[in-house]
């Protein structure tokens, strides 16, 4: 499975990817914004990580992607469909990228690859993402990408000892055949 | 563990209240507002409460038994699921049997159960969704004091049909205000 957009390849994660992503990942700002990385992040856990990834694609439950850069070839992110529920035939989407690799709409284009395989390779009729709310960049990709606004979870997330609110975008397929 | 309110017992549920719920599970107006399949097979009743039974005792899941106390029947369940001591949350889930609708049972028995989640287990967040369309559900949920926090769209598909859930949430600030009524 590989996936290309103008600038990116999308493509299975793989152990090989250690070396270049966990320099990126293991950093107090990317970890910052998201649910399920730690910081510090122990080295040793990285590769195992990856390897369940790749058993629960094998098993259709999540596809967790690297992203590419062309120009280079080297790994600059990670983005991904995590809690697929094929019985309601909908996906969460995740993603993170490295910092040196912010602010060039990598996100909005990595997302956008992401959106037409869930909606016309998978099949999915949802697809949604949370980001808390004060992770402004991310809020900001997700409504680029065409996802919808619908609602704030307050306290739904311990990070930290603190409770963050969480905001919940979601796009449906009509929206997504619908685009501009 | 043993809540009482006014009219209602609300204790953990045990095999024996199979035959009370198995009617209440396959009953259609019950359960087009739920997630459970329909029909629900009978054997599986038995084996559905000792799930949750196993998951009280690692704290996983707080599924009561709604028991009248004026006749001793179960007529539904009230639930803290998905119990997340990481993050101090968990889900309000509910249902009763139709005989006992409109008489305020849900809303006495959920109020004890958010009482107990909040100042017993000590959860800082409790959510609780319903369907758009489930407006009864809706109102108990507003009279408990919950919040709406919004609509996911196309959430979840039954029998071919999308339904888009509206999510609430009360936080243990909340509850003074849910109790002053």
């Amino acid at each position: 499975m590989l996936l290309e957009t103008e600038r990116l390849i999308l493509r299975p994660i793989e152990e090989t990817d250690v070396p270049a992503l966990f320099p990126l990942i293991n950093d107090a700002d990317v970890a910052r914004n998201l649910m399920r990385v730690p910081y510090p992040y122990p080295e040793e856990q990285y590769a195992p990580w990856i390897r369940k990834a790749r058993e629960a694609m094998e098993r259709k439950e999540q596809y967790d992607m690297a992203v590419v850069l062309k120009e280079t070839g080297l790994p600059i992110g990670a983005i991904g469909f995590h809690d697929v529920v094929w019985s309601h035939m909908r996906a969460e989407m995740g993603y993170w990228f490295g910092k040196p690799y912010w602010g060039n709409g990598y996100a909005t284009e990595a997302a956008m690859g992401m959106l037409q395989f869930g909606f016309d390779e998978l099949g999915l009729e949802r697809i949604h993402a949370y980001s808390f709310t004060r992770n402004k960049a991310s809020a900001n990709v997700l409504r680029k990408i065409g996802m919808t606004y619908e609602g704030s979870a307050r306290h739904a997330f311990r990070k930290n000892g603190e409770f963050l609110d969480i905001f919940l975008f979601g796009i449906i397929r009509e929206e997504f055949a619908a685009r501009p | 563990m043993q809540l009482k309110t006014d009219r209602l017992i609300l204790r953990p549920l045990e095999e024996k209240d199979a035959a009370d719920l198995f009617p209440v599970m396959n009953d259609p107006d019950v359960t087009a507002n739920l997630l459970l399949p329909h029909p629900y097979p009978a054997e599986k009743v038995s084996a559905w409460i000792r799930s949750c039974h196993a998951a009280y005792e690692v704290c996983e899941r707080y599924d009561l038994a709604v028991v009248r106390k004026d006749t001793g029947q179960v007529i539904g369940v009230c639930s803290l699921c998905k119990v997340s001591w990481e993050h101090l949350s968990a889900e309000l889930v509910y249902w009763i049997g139709k005989p006992h609708w409109g008489q305020g049972f849900i809303t006495e028995a959920a109020r004890k159960v958010l009482e107990y989640g909040f100042l017993e287990l000590g959860l800082e967040r409790v959510c609780v969704g319903c369907f758009a369309c489930n407006t009864a559900s809706r109102r108990v949920i507003e009279k408990l004091g919950f919040i709406y926090e919004g609509t996911a769209r196309g959430e979840y598909k039954k029998l071919g049909v999308r339904y888009d859930t509206l999510h609430f949430g009360m936080l243990r600030e909340d509850i003074t205000n849910a109790s002053g009524d």
